[in-house]
């Protein structure tokens, strides 16, 4: 049988699904504060608050559920105050317009591990030598933070970067793979030059004719591409 | 080859517009074939033009100038894909009756499809709420009469994601009824189908 440490106790769950009194909610955000969260301590247990212990429990585990029982690991930790939140160490994507790329998304939303980072400019440059005329265009990645990026589910590990497919006409704009001017060619050879990087793990992408991407929907008009690191 | 290539991206299209009409026909209440007053809703914001959106510096856009009509909200991209804040909702009202019709009004009313951020299948409509009435609008025969109104879809939005929910879908519905006369001479909704980013 755990034994509780003396301190506060909680009266309901809070987090993901939980009962969320605000009484308990304030207590938790305090917790997370003291362990680095940087929240608003409202009571409130908003998204900030459930991405904060998610963030919390990958002390421990992979696979977060942004939830604090009344009697579980999570709450133990917070109470016995010996854990920190770890806070990403990504880097921003350079702006520079012009290496064989641009961006379509504001630069906060722009930060990806230094891996990712590297593996996107790698492959924009490699890009660049077989087509000096076309810049791959990088939308969002992640937060500086990791903190969740409304309104994707994902885009938090710093490890997700969206490109669009390439157009015929190397136009600086969107596409997707019904229109005319999308460049099945070219952008075929991107993913190949991505499937080429040991850093790659997947990318999605609904045009199955290229080989090496994985249907899902909602990617006509962007790959969302996935690194190792 | 290039005539096999076209013939496959015109293949597609036809396909993509027959699902647009398909989608438009299931969103779409049709009116009554003997009402001669006819009424249907379409959505629309403001975003940029292709010409603003090539080369745009993200991080210091220009205003958003161009109206563009909107089959779906959907945050795919950050510029070329239309996910506006505040979309405008129009109903028309058009006359078919042959005589000048006044002493109209407007009831709309809307709806959201909301459910677990991740689990789109669990979302359920709420109950409809009257957002405005328009009143006393007169539409002459063979004429049209159009009224808009804005839908904050971002406040809806963050009220939601305080319950960790997300607003799948829009719904609009509008009734056409002369003041005082409870029996509408037209009803009509649309659907405005709202997709989060991966």
């Amino acid at each position: 049988m755990a034994v509780q440490p003396s301190g506060p106790m909680l009266l309901g769950s809070v987090g993901r699904h939980g009962q969320n009194r605000e009484e308990d909610v304030l207590v938790v955000q305090q917790l997370l504060n003291t362990a680095g969260a940087g929240i608003d301590e409202d009571g409130d247990c908003g998204r900030g608050t459930i991405s904060a212990i998610e963030e919390y429990q990958r002390n421990w585990t992979k696979h977060p559920d942004g939830k604090v029982d009344r009697v579980g690991r999570t709450w133990t930790n917070l109470l016995q105050g010996k854990l920190k939140i770890k806070k990403a160490a990504y880097i921003v994507l350079p702006q520079a317009c012009g290496n064989g790329y641009y961006s379509y998304s504001t630069m906060d939303r722009q930060f990806g591990t230094p891996p990712t980072v590297a593996t996107l400019i790698d492959v924009a440059k490699l890009f660049a030598v077989h087509y000096p005329t076309m810049q791959i265009g990088i939308g969002d990645m992640s937060f500086k933070n990791g903190a969740h990026m409304a309104p994707h589910v994902t885009h938090r590990n710093g490890r997700n970067a969206d490109i669009r497919p390439l157009r015929k006409d190397g136009k600086m704009l969107p596409t997707d793979i019904l229109k005319p001017e999308y460049s099945r060619d070219h952008t075929s050879e991107l993913v190949d030059m991505f499937r080429a990087n040991l850093n790659l793990h997947s990318i999605l992408f609904n045009d199955s004719t290229i080989k090496g991407v994985t249907h899902f929907e909602g990617h006509d008009n962007h790959l969302h591409v996935t690194m190792k690191e | 080859m290039p005539t096999r290539h076209y013939l496959l991206q015109a293949t597609a299209g036809l396909l993509c517009c027959c699902a647009t009409m398909l989608a438009c026909a299931q969103n779409a209440k049709p009116p009554s074939a003997d009402k001669t007053v006819l009424a249907n809703i379409s959505f629309a914001c403001l975003w940029w033009s292709e010409s603003q959106m090539e080369g745009m510096n993200p991080n210091s856009p220009p205003p958003k100038n161009t109206e563009v009509k909107l089959a779906k909200w959907e945050y795919s991209d950050p510029i070329g894909v239309p996910h506006p804040d505040v979309v405008d909702a129009i109903v028309t009202v058009n006359n078919q009756t042959g005589a000048a019709l006044s002493n109209l009004e407007v009831e709309v009313t809307v709806q959201w499809k909301t459910g677990p951020s991740r689990k789109a299948s669990a979302a359920v409509w709420t109950s409809g709420s009257v957002l405005k009435q328009f009143r006393d609008i007169k539409v002459e025969p063979g004429a049209q009469q159009t009224v808009r109104m804005p839908v904050d879809l971002k406040k809806e939005m963050d009220e939601l994601e305080k319950q960790n929910k997300w607003p799948f879908a829009l719904r609009v519905s509008a009734e056409v009824r002369q003041i005082g006369v409870a029996a509408a001479l037209s009803e009509t909704r649309a659907d405005l189908p709202i997709t989060p980013g991966d």
